[in-house]
């Protein structure tokens, strides 16, 4: 009993812990956390008239995009910019449904990730399930990512446990700490799948035109803007085209391989220099694409 | 569920928390009910299998008690291991038998066999409870048990959820009795049972999933082609992983049954200190190493005939060994390196054990000996082909280093230095977890520290113990 007791201490501790400490221990969470709350009360239009888009994805976007130079390059729009790293295709999608039922009524959603993460079948885990996720959703993310009820399980328990959702973070933080040449690991640790066939190209498509729905129907406008990539292929190209045939606008500032390798951080990121690129032509074709006389309402 | 999973630690908190409220026969069926429950959580659709083979040699271990007519008690003995081997050969070995077979038509110049009939999902746990099931019909066959009087004790035997998964394969002898008999709740069991816990809980989520980051990105080819570095790195990395992993998971299995008032006999004891692959057996997977010993190797013969026939039956019977891991000659060629080494081992020192003396130096030799050896066999389990596992040994000749290598190289070493400290404090002390001799106050300390590492070390819980895939 004594050992029960003390591990019931020790775990509400803990969480008690987590939601008071985390935010001011971790840069990265204390940037989901204030990025959550702009991305939460954006109204469609502010009182200086300008138009929120709020911009969504993974650290493709929180590496490659220069806040300050992507505002400055569209003036009359409010951008507000919430990358989660770790996210993909699933997470926003359930994660948007969330911000609009807080509230969230942006008059353009852009989703920053690559192709790949488009067509990923996963999530960011106990993470997402934590901070990302709706309760009421739980049931269509475990039928979307195809969990069995294990995982939804540990996804029902990570919606309630601010720990539960943020271990990942925690470890990762304690390991920099520790070592703290191991964030040069994480790039390694990742195993990145096959290349994807262009026979995938409609299935992508498709669920861009899911989420394009899902933000029309909260009145918002949608894209889906494709960070550079190291590599040169045809999928952003035919993903583009497909998807335009559907009304699904895909932005494409740099083909793949157009971004000198010297702009990366990593081969997957951008360096500051790459991030100012980026930023500067990705506010003009956002700027051609949604020109403000063309906005919703 | 998986161990250590929060629905895991819920469902035995509910579990023992109602359990100990009933009375024995109320305990046994709430038990068994919580068992088919935890293993329908995987996939219900199986529990019709394993329920058919209980029913069927709960019946068969009845007959073999009350017929006394050798040919009858023969015929029943054939059934059950007929009913037994055809499920786990057709669940488990069938398309791999019919793949082998096709290939091996391809290579004589046969064609038109068809290769994987069907597409066969693995029932969970099959193995396991399939080998514990044969061993209570063989010891009822040979009386050394009486059989079971309860259909309900049978069951809970069979699938007692703590260890139905994944083992300790439980001795019909040792825990038979167990269910048959009232169990007392005894706090200080409860306590240790708990620390037990704890110390699983470390192994696989601190030090194996940490570990099958490296492996994994060793293996799949993240830190580039296999070169001497990374094919170490890889192997050492899984080697402490898959321990980690197992062990964890059997710590995990003794302390939850302990919270429910059994005894489950030790699966490991710090097998990386073992200084002959004969020691190394003796502390690997032990119930399954004694299993085999008992079930397959001594009926061979063992050592009874010949030195010739020794080695003969020491090869089968880890080349069973290894087969039962996984449909796939890989495995049996992992079975095949232990085979082999146990072999010569035993050519070269005359069948006399290896004792744990001489100078300090030569104890650490023969260490890292047996380790090199465990290693080599290892990735043998881990590639899933043959073509795979040559490419990582061809890796050993070719020199490349990266800094990252370095850094992975440290990532590793943090962890394997806690699991290999946590190993020798138990090789000197000889206790089930570390500090079990010691003060309550020291046993609470290292419990709470234990917690600290499980809360803010583990990884993410995306590696399901590899031991479930059997």
């Amino acid at each position: 009993m004594l050992l029960l007791a003390l591990a019931c201490c020790y775990l509400c501790a803990l969480e008690l812990a987590t939601r008071l400490l985390l935010p001011h221990l971790s840069q990265t969470q204390d940037r989901i956390a204030a990025d959550y709350l702009a991305a939460k009360s954006l109204p469609r239009r502010w009182s200086d008239g300008s138009d929120s888009v709020l911009i969504v994805g993974n650290s493709l976007l929180a590496d490659g995009i220069d806040r300050t130079h992507l505002q400055q390059g569209m003036p009359g729009y409010h951008v507000a910019v919430y990358p989660v790293e770790g996210t993909t295709y699933l997470d926003w999608y359930f994660g948007l449904r969330r911000l609009f039922s807080e509230g969230s009524r942006p008059a353009l959603v852009i989703l920053t990730v690559s192709v790949r993460h488009v067509l990923s079948d996963s999530t960011n885990g106990e993470a997402f399930a934590r901070s990302m996720m709706k309760m009421s959703d739980l049931m269509s993310v475990s039928a979307a990512a195809k969990l069995n009820m294990m995982s939804t399980s540990i996804y029902f328990f990570a919606s309630l446990s601010e720990w539960l959702g943020t271990r990942v973070w925690i470890r990762d933080g304690l390991l920099a700490e520790w070592l703290p040449r191991a964030p040069l690991l994480a790039a390694r640790l990742t195993t990145r799948g096959a290349a994807i066939p262009l026979t995938a190209v409609p299935l992508a498509a498709a669920r861009l035109q899911k989420m394009r729905d899902l933000c029309n129907s909260h009145g918002a406008g949608f894209a889906l803007l494709i960070p550079p990539e190291l590599g040169a292929g045809d999928l952003a190209a035919a993903l583009v085209a497909e998807a335009a045939q559907l009304g699904v606008t895909v932005l494409l500032p740099f083909r793949p391989g157009e971004m000198p390798p010297v702009d990366f951080r990593d081969g997957f990121h951008l360096n500051a220099r790459g991030a100012a690129h980026f930023s500067e032509r990705t506010a003009l074709v956002i700027r051609r694409a949604f020109p403000l006389s063309g906005m919703p309402p | 569920m998986f161990f250590d999973s929060t629905v895991y630690l819920v469902f035995l908190f509910l579990v023992t928390l109602l359990y100990w409220r009933l009375r024995l026969r109320a305990q046994n069926c709430f038990l068994l009910l919580a068992s088919y429950f935890f293993y329908g959580w995987w996939d219900w659709r199986f529990l019709l299998l394993m329920g058919t083979s209980t029913v069927v040699d709960f019946w068969v271990g009845r007959g073999l008690d009350k017929f006394t007519d050798l040919r009858r008690r023969r015929a029943l003995l054939i059934l059950s291991l007929a009913v037994n081997f055809s499920f786990l050969g057709f669940f488990k070995y069938c398309n791999f038998f019919v793949d082998s077979f096709a290939h091996l038509a391809a290579l004589l110049g046969l064609k038109g066999i068809p290769a994987s009939l069907w597409q066969i999902v693995l029932p969970p746990a099959i193995s396991f409870y399939t080998f514990q099931e044969i061993a209570y019909i063989v010891d009822v066959y040979h009386r050394k048990i009486k059989s079971a009087d309860s259909l309900v004790d049978y069951a809970l035997f069979v699938s007692l959820f703590p260890h139905l998964i994944a083992g300790p394969i439980q001795r019909p002898s040792h825990l038979l009795p167990q269910v048959q008999q009232p169990r007392v709740w005894d706090p200080a069991k409860a306590f240790d049972g708990m620390i037990l816990i704890l110390e699983g809980l470390f192994r696989k989520v601190v030090i194996a999933d940490n570990c099958a980051l490296i492996a994994n990105a060793a293996f799949s080819g993240n830190f580039g082609g296999p070169s001497f570095v990374t094919v170490v790195l890889g192997t050492v990395a899984f080697a402490w992983q898959i321990y980690g992993d197992f062990s964890g998971y059997s710590s995990i299995a003794r302390g939850s049954a302990q919270l429910l008032g059994f005894h489950f006999m030790v699966n490991f004891r710090q097998p990386y200190l073992a200084q002959s692959l004969q020691d190394f057996w003796r502390r690997w997977h032990m119930s399954l190493s004694s299993w085999l010993r008992d079930y397959l190797y001594i009926p061979l013969g063992g050592n009874r005939q010949g030195r010739a026939r020794t080695y003969v039956n020491l090869m089968l019977t880890m080349l069973l060994g290894g087969l039962w891991h996984g449909a796939n000659w890989t495995f049996v060629v992992w079975g095949g390196i232990h085979g082999a080494g146990l072999a010569v081992e035993r050519f070269l020192t005359g069948g006399s054990e290896i004792r744990d003396s001489g100078a300090f130096i030569a104890r650490w030799l023969r260490r890292c000996l047996v380790f090199a050896i465990v290693c080599v066999a290892w990735i043998f389990f881990r590639e899933p082909s043959f073509a795979g596992a040559f490419h990582q040994l061809a890796g050993l000749f070719a020199w490349e280093w990266q800094p990252v290598y370095g850094v992975a190289l440290e990532f590793l070493g943090v962890f394997v230095a806690m699991l290999f400290v946590v190993d020798l404090g138990l090789e000197s002390s000889s206790t089930e977890y570390l500090l079990a001799d010691r003060s309550l106050a020291q046993r609470v300390g290292m419990g709470v520290t234990a917690c600290a590492l499980i809360t803010l070390l583990g990884a993410n819980q995306s590696n399901a113990f590899i031991y479930f895939r059997f």
